[in-house]
């Protein structure tokens, strides 16, 4: 367990790229931490500073109000578990999980005990005589997890452990490494470009972009009040639709104008606009596929639309739509809709989809900061 | 049609058969020549099994012709030149490879540049450096170019083998509590068996079967190598042909047991890091 202090850190490489910068960042003890972003954002590169695998061109890395940027890897109390798992392939299993602790002169009673108890954990004391040639991914990937384990990290640090599983052992790691957490006590740093991962693990995210960092909050946070386009693009399966719009104010009544149909803003918008003094301007508006909902072409606040696409997900329903030459996407549940059309819809049927105004986010079009 | 595969097939094993007697024949004619006499290996019976099985020229080779010290003398010369090349080329790969450093590029051109000089054109410097030296007459006068000279293709084999090797495991031994020396001798130099194999197999062929450099820098008898020793078993003014025969297999029996049992690890290692795993 250890606390985290990433202070106005930088990474430079060859004096031209900014790979990483200005990233600062506390981590409480305990705390499960995800990194996510595109690829090239920077977020290996940023775990890669505090697992000491790259120097720190400028800023302070302290671990327990200890400044590290110069302390070796080694030193650092760090665990690490890599994309490709990195065991070592001559070694077995028990080899590849006692080299840490047969390198701090562990005596060796304690190596096997516990060796043994953190393959007990990961349940993978079968496999302790094999090579890890002889393992599958799944297993391969519990082994590293396991050599991580094994030596009571103060800091955990996984870089994107799970890429290289398909969906379903994905799906099944994903629940091992909660379990896992919450049987270990360490500080996890975990960088993923999967924000269903980062959604599920983290107690708090930290979305990338460019070497810089976007936003930091827990999943709900994010979700609910993401920072900047970035973020709001990037949260959240399907994406988030944006429009370009209009905020108005009539009598002091804030609304919206989306494709010429205009939108009266729920009484706690209102609020939150009235004391943010914000003034009538273009704006990006941001509705999620799910807060989307089918409506009469022909009721008021509603956009009219046609639909391109109908996925049946199961226990809901894609909708990919076209209103007026823009791309909508809506998530609505098969039990919400009538009987008729709970398999989807046929590629041009008519409809119209509205919203509820207090699930709206609004950007600046400039900035394309969140205007609240 | 399964006549005529069946047609091909026995031409592609005729074919093959004609092949491998190509091939042994050499082998079963330096054998046969070894235990003849004169009179039967130039003329009487060239090619055929000797009529009188002369297994003396063996014991001539031997105690005459003091084969066995040159096998020793060749042997030690061999096994140096293996272990230093080896212990050089390694470092240098992983110094070249894994560590980061300005002008590893520029050096390990500089390395390949080696592969480039016949080892017969410098001769002449490499005289005048061991006589320098004073090393002429001793085995390093043949370990220190033996070694110079295959280290070029020690590197180039070293070098695409460890490339092949992810960086991740390094990273994840210095997490561990590797330093450098660590990670070298405990997580790369077991995963460089096959390239050790290599390197091991192709220098040995090299400096057992090396005859100028030996010829030059050694003159004293005790010191001689196989190579040099056969050929001064063929005498001035008369030569048995038998005890030479002898020699020559006596010679060959390590290059053909390297060949026999180890040539499949020299094409594995050729081919390894072509086709992904």
């Amino acid at each position: 367990m250890a606390t985290l202090s990433l202070r106005n850190i930088q990474k430079k490489y060859n004096e031209k790229v900014i790979a990483v910068d200005n990233f600062n960042l506390e981590i409480a003890d305990n705390e499960f931490v995800v990194f996510v972003g595109p690829s090239g954002c920077g977020k290996s590169t940023t775990l890669r500073m505090v697992a000491g695998l790259e120097d720190i061109s400028s800023g302070e890395l302290y671990i327990d109000d200890k400044l590290m940027n110069d302390i070796a890897p080694k030193d650092r109390d760090i665990a690490m578990v890599f994309q490709n798992y990195a065991l070592y392939p001559h070694m077995t299993v028990y080899q590849n999980m006692a080299f840490a602790l047969k390198l701090r002169k562990t005596p060796k009673d304690e190596i096997d005990r516990q060796v043994r108890q953190a393959a007990e954990i990961l349940d993978i004391t079968e496999y302790l005589d094999r090579k890890p040639k002889a393992l599958s991914g799944g297993q391969r990937q519990r082994v590293a997890i396991g050599r991580a384990i094994v030596r009571e990290p103060k800091v955990m640090l996984m870089d994107e452990p799970l890429s290289n599983l398909d969906a379903k052992l994905r799906n099944e790691m994903r629940a091992e490494i909660i379990k896992l957490r919450q049987r270990i006590n360490t500080t996890f740093i975990y960088v993923t470009h999967d924000q269903t991962e980062a959604m599920t693990l983290g107690d708090r995210i930290v979305i990338m972009k460019r070497g810089f960092i976007q936003q930091i909050g827990t999943p709900q946070e994010v979700f609910d009040h993401p920072a900047n386009l970035f973020v709001a693009g990037f949260i959240g399966t399907p994406h988030m639709n944006i429009f370009d719009a209009e905020l108005k104010k009539d009598n002091g009544q804030y609304s919206v104008v989306v494709n010429g149909v205009e939108f009266k803003c729920s009484p706690e918008k209102q609020a939150e606009y009235e004391a943010k003094g914000l003034a009538p301007q273009k704006v990006k508006l941001g509705v999620r596929p799910e807060h989307l909902s089918l409506s009469d072409p022909s009721a008021p606040m509603t956009i009219p639309a046609r639909v391109d696409v109908s996925e049946m997900m199961g226990s809901s329903i894609h909708l990919h739509t076209n209103a007026d030459g823009k791309d909508v996407v809506m998530v609505i549940q098969a039990t919400d809709l009538p009987a008729d059309h709970r398999t989807g819809f046929a590629f041009g049927t008519d409809i119209g989809f509205t919203f509820d105004t207090n699930l709206m986010h609004l950007f600046d079009p400039e900035t394309e900061e969140n205007l609240i | 049609m399964r006549n005529s595969s069946k047609t091909k097939e026995v031409l592609i094993y005729i074919g093959l058969a004609i092949w491998m007697i190509v091939n042994l024949f050499p082998v079963y004619w330096m054998f046969t020549f070894s235990l003849k006499s004169n009179p039967e290996i130039f003329g009487d019976n060239v090619i055929g099994l000797p009529k009188e099985w002369l297994w003396s020229n063996y014991t001539t080779a031997l105690h005459t012709g003091n084969m066995g010290l040159y096998f020793m003398n060749s042997a030690i010369v061999a096994i140096s030149t293996i272990i230093i090349t080896l212990c050089v080329a390694l470092m240098a790969t992983f110094a070249l490879t894994r560590l980061i450093w300005k002008g590893r590029k520029t050096l390990n051109k500089f390395f390949m540049l080696g592969l480039t000089i016949p080892i017969h054109a410098s001769i002449v410097p490499v005289y005048v450096t061991l006589s320098k030296l004073n090393m002429l007459n001793t085995y390093w006068a043949l370990i220190i170019p033996y070694s110079a000279f295959s280290l070029a293709m020690a590197i180039l084999v070293c070098v695409g083998f460890m490339n092949e090797i992810p960086r991740e495991l390094d990273e994840s031994a210095c997490i561990d509590g590797c330093g450098v020396f660590g990670v070298f001798f405990r997580i790369i130099v077991p995963l460089m068996r096959p390239a050790v194999a290599t390197v091991g197999i192709y220098t040995f062929l090299q400096c057992w079967n090396e005859l100028m450099f030996a010829n030059v820098f050694i003159s004293k008898n005790a010191l001689r190598t196989l190579p040099v020793g056969v050929q001064a078993l063929s005498g001035q003014y008369t030569t048995e042909w038998g005890p030479i025969g002898a020699a020559l297999v006596l010679a060959t029996f390590p290059t053909l047991f390297v060949y026999i049992f180890l040539s499949k690890k020299i094409q594995e290692s050729f081919i390894a890091g072509a086709i992904k795993g």
